[in-house]
């Protein structure tokens, strides 16, 4: 068989817009919903006439049934004018205002009443007119808005997004009140049909991105929307890469910062999160505290953040580089005291940093796996006596414990895991490398990994743009601090925005 | 992605050619911090080399340092047969100390010097020391608990002004090649049970060979002169007050003076700071008079007297002329090619100016 053959079979079938075709008819939309155990037909006289009979269809628990009773049901049954006028009319009067609902649509596409009844709307067909008017009558059972765990704060707002699309649109027009936040949907899945609403602020934000975004949702063909990674892999365009190109937010506030900034934002159902995009690496280093605290700590606790990263990153690699091809680099107190420690393990350094920095990824995994108590203890054992046990049995020297520790714990203090992860990643490859070669391996992957990192773009917002020379208009914005909120006058780095000054 | 691999092949195939270190597990290591180097009983050198007090495990037990110590006709010769000698890999890239022997000194340190400067391991940065006798004895005096120790304090106290000038093999290398001469601190083996590593004077270097050494008050005086004097107390009587008198800072500034382009005389200007430390009772004006005039004489003394020496070996040890050319560039390339003709009948005058501080 030809190869190109075999490759486009394996490819899925086209998606089929409309899903489905027909009259808008009891039968087929009986049809469709066969085998569903929570379809359920009703049928109904208006105002007690057994000649004008309507059908409506709902699935049981999509629906609120205060709802259907009080607000559907009760004004087709008591509502006298119903009968006064013929069948036309009374239809007309239904559409317009007699059942007391603020959405009702009508519709006349099959596809379209099938999808109002998967969303929790209910539907009253007319065969002789082959339409049905649908009525939003959804249960809205959510989890209340919670406090963003992954983002606690200290001085400022314990809102969270919820897994409510509305819910979560709601917060953010309650924190912009201004009618330039635009909201723009699309649907998102052949199966999910996720609602993802990408927000921004006309006036500010490029459009250009607007659009480029709004193109990539239509873009995507998937069978749903199931984790964040169903949005956040298919909207960036670089994926050969661990480090993240957009940036997501539990928290409103942030969430609402970002857009004033000039970043186009995306929150869909289902997700307690909002990304910002275009992302760049700044914008990981950076807390929604910053601003809340004073700009010199808040600099100062930046700039530390940066450091950590260095360390987090680069620490294992150069113990590994000088510990065993540069020791003369070492001061001497410090060679002596590595010496003396390492003369009765029996591995290398390398196996030894190597060994300790899975060990160190293992316990960490088997931390978050598990409920929050056992994490706890799992993490004590297996860090602190496992630890100390390994080194009393001189399996490992203290120095490298100490090193593997430290580079963790550095990397805990970057706000953002994902970026975080990355940076575990790259550590592993730069310890490799400083195995191989020292320095001059460890030189090579720092390298490799600017290379990497001023290759990255995110909507056409270079990934270094912060540090990159000439690139931002009339930057005059500070990125390794927070300077004073008096003197900060311009927005982020962002390509395409079109109005740069904040304020006066 | 193949591009990547291209990359990463091209590397792996570049290293070989880096040069790169091999890499070596710092327990295996011998890291030796003191290297000695005397003159062979055949023509070649006796290295001698230790690592101090070494500690192992995590008890950090103290064991005692490695001493090794082998001849050969080369230097780097030596090095190899030492490490012949040891279980473990002998690492020179912590050696901050060398101890030059007598015997070798007298017969040229050029060999050792350029050794320093060529070694990857070995640096210029290294204090060096010559020893009244022979380096590796020296070495082998502290077979117990290393002489390292004894050898970082000496340069911390030199730093702190409390013992006389250490150098490093760069500053002696740069003195021989820039102005011919140089000195060298020298050290001696304590007698009887203390064997601890006394500081026994300087010697002078006429190129690379001991020509003589300066003890007592003339190596005081050559302190002087240069500058950076070790803390020094005097004690005299004064009237019915016994006044010690510490010594601690000077600067020293000299003033040739020329007839024409000719060189006729230089004076050495030395503005010496004193504090007194103890006395019966304050003196008052004239006791302060006189004590600066006794202190002054006597500091006078001994500068002249490690100048005089200096001048009957004709060695400029110091680098005076090349300091007296920073002072008058316009004379300095005929006074460069004369110097040495000129040096030894040079009248030096040695003007001391004493200032006493916390008198109360």
């Amino acid at each position: 068989m030809p190869k190109h053959q075999t490759k486009r079979e394996s490819h899925p079938h086209p998606r089929k817009i409309p899903r489905y075709t027909g009259e808008v008819t009891c039968e087929n939309i009986a049809n469709i919903f066969t085998d569903c155990a929570d379809f359920t037909p009703r049928t109904v006289f208006l105002n007690n006439d057994p000649k004008r009979p309507i059908q409506i269809y709902f699935l049981s628990g999509m629906v609120r049934n205060e709802r259907i009773n009080d607000y559907v049901l009760r004004p087709l049954a008591q509502d006298s004018t119903l009968r006064a006028v013929n069948m036309d009319e009374a239809w007309t009067l239904l559409s317009n205002g007699s059942l007391y609902n603020m959405i009702a649509k009508v519709r006349t596409n099959l596809d379209d009443v099938a999808a109002d009844l998967v969303q929790g709307w209910c539907a009253l067909v007319n065969p002789e007119r082959k339409e049905a008017i649908t009525l939003f009558v959804a249960t809205e059972e959510k989890r209340s808005v919670g406090e963003p765990i992954n983002e606690p704060a200290l001085k400022g707002s314990r809102e969270s997004f919820s897994e409510s699309l509305r819910t979560n649109t709601a917060m953010v027009r309650r924190k912009l009140r201004a009618p330039v936040v635009k909201i723009r949907e699309e649907t998102v899945g052949r199966h999910t049909a996720t609602p993802v609403d990408v927000l921004w602020i006309d006036g500010i934000a490029d459009i250009a991105t607007v659009d480029a975004v709004m193109e990539k949702l239509r873009q995507i063909d998937i069978d749903g929307v199931e984790t964040t990674g169903s949005i956040e892999e298919y909207l960036v365009h670089q994926k050969h890469t661990p480090f993240p190109l957009m940036m997501f937010t539990q928290r409103p506030d942030r969430f609402c910062g970002g857009l004033m900034e000039g970043r186009v934002g995306i929150l869909a159902e289902g997700l307690p999160l909002g990304y910002l995009l275009p992302a760049t690496i700044d914008q990981f280093f950076r807390t929604g505290q910053d601003k809340a605290f004073n700009w010199m700590v808040a600099s100062a606790l930046m700039i530390l953040r940066y450091f950590c990263m260095m360390v987090t990153l680069l620490l294992p690699a150069l113990y590994i580089a000088l510990v065993t091809f540069h020791p003369e680099a070492i001061p001497l107190k410090l060679a002596l005291s590595i010496s003396a420690a390492k003369q009765e393990v029996p591995f290398s350094t390398i196996f030894e940093v190597l060994v300790l920095l899975v060990a160190f990824e293992v316990l960490q995994e088997a931390g978050l796996r598990l409920p929050t108590s056992i994490g706890a203890t799992v993490s004590i054992l297996g860090g602190l006596v496992v630890g100390n046990a390994a080194v009393e049995a001189l399996i490992v020297s203290p120095a490298v414990l100490i090193v593997v520790a430290i580079a963790g714990i550095a990397g805990y203090t970057q706000p953002s895991q994902d970026f975080s992860g990355a940076l575990r990643l790259w550590r592993f490859g730069l310890a490799l490398l400083a195995s191989a070669a020292g320095l001059f391996g460890l030189i090579i992957g720092v390298v490799a990994l600017t290379r990497h990192l001023a290759g990255l773009e995110s909507f056409g917002t270079p990934y270094l743009a912060p540090f990159t020379v000439g690139y931002a208009q009339g930057k005059g914005k500070a990125d390794l601090t927070r300077p004073p909120l008096r003197k900060e006058k311009w927005r982020g780095n962002v390509s395409g925005i079109q109005n740069r000054r904040n304020q006066k | 992605m193949s591009k990547v691999v291209g990359l990463i092949c091209v590397l792996a195939l570049l290293m070989g050619y880096t040069g790169l270190p091999v890499a070596r597990e710092m327990g295996d290591m011998a890291l030796m911090r003191t290297l000695g180097v005397d003159s062979g009983t055949k023509d070649g050198v006796a290295l001698t080399a230790s690592t101090g007090e070494r500690a192992k495990g995590l008890q950090r037990e103290v064991t005692p340092p490695l001493i090794l110590s082998a001849e050969h006709p080369s230097i780097s010769g030596a090095s190899l047969a030492l490490q012949g000698l040891s279980d473990n890999f002998i690492f020179y890239g912590y050696v901050d100390q060398l101890l030059l022997g007598q015997d070798l000194a007298e017969e040229g340190i050029s060999e050792v010097l350029d050794y320093f400067a060529h070694n990857v391991e070995l640096g210029l940065g290294t204090e060096v020391w010559m020893i009244d006798g022979s380096a590796g004895d020296a070495i082998k005096s502290g077979e117990k608990i290393g002489v390292d120790d004894r050898l970082s304090t000496l340069h911390a106290d030199s730093e702190l002004g409390v013992a006389g000038n250490t150098r490093t093999t760069g500053e002696v290398l740069t003195d021989i090649l820039e102005h011919g001469a140089t000195y060298i601190p020298i050290l001696k083996v304590g007698e009887g049970e203390n064997t601890t590593l006394l500081e026994a004077g300087y010697g002078l270097f006429r190129k690379d060979k001991l020509v003589g050494t300066l003890t007592g008050d003339e190596a005081r005086g050559l302190e002087l002169i240069e500058g950076s004097p070790a803390v020094n107390i005097t004690e005299m009587e004064v009237g019915d007050n016994t006044i010690s008198l510490r010594m601690e800072k000077a600067s020293t500034q000299l003033l040739p003076k020329f007839d024409g382009s000719d060189l006729v005389g230089l004076t050495i200007q030395c503005q010496l700071i004193a504090y007194l430390a103890e006395f019966q009772h304050t003196p008052n004006g004239e006791d302060f008079q006189y004590i600066c005039q006794v202190v002054g004489a006597q500091e006078e003394k001994r500068m002249a007297d490690a100048l005089k020496q200096m001048q009957q070996w004709g060695v400029d040890g110091l680098g005076l002329g090349h300091a007296i050319g920073m002072r008058a560039p316009q004379h300095w390339k005929q006074l460069q090619k004369e110097w040495e003709s000129i040096f030894p009948d040079l009248p030096i005058q040695v003007v001391v100016d004493v200032t006493i501080r916390r008198t109360e």
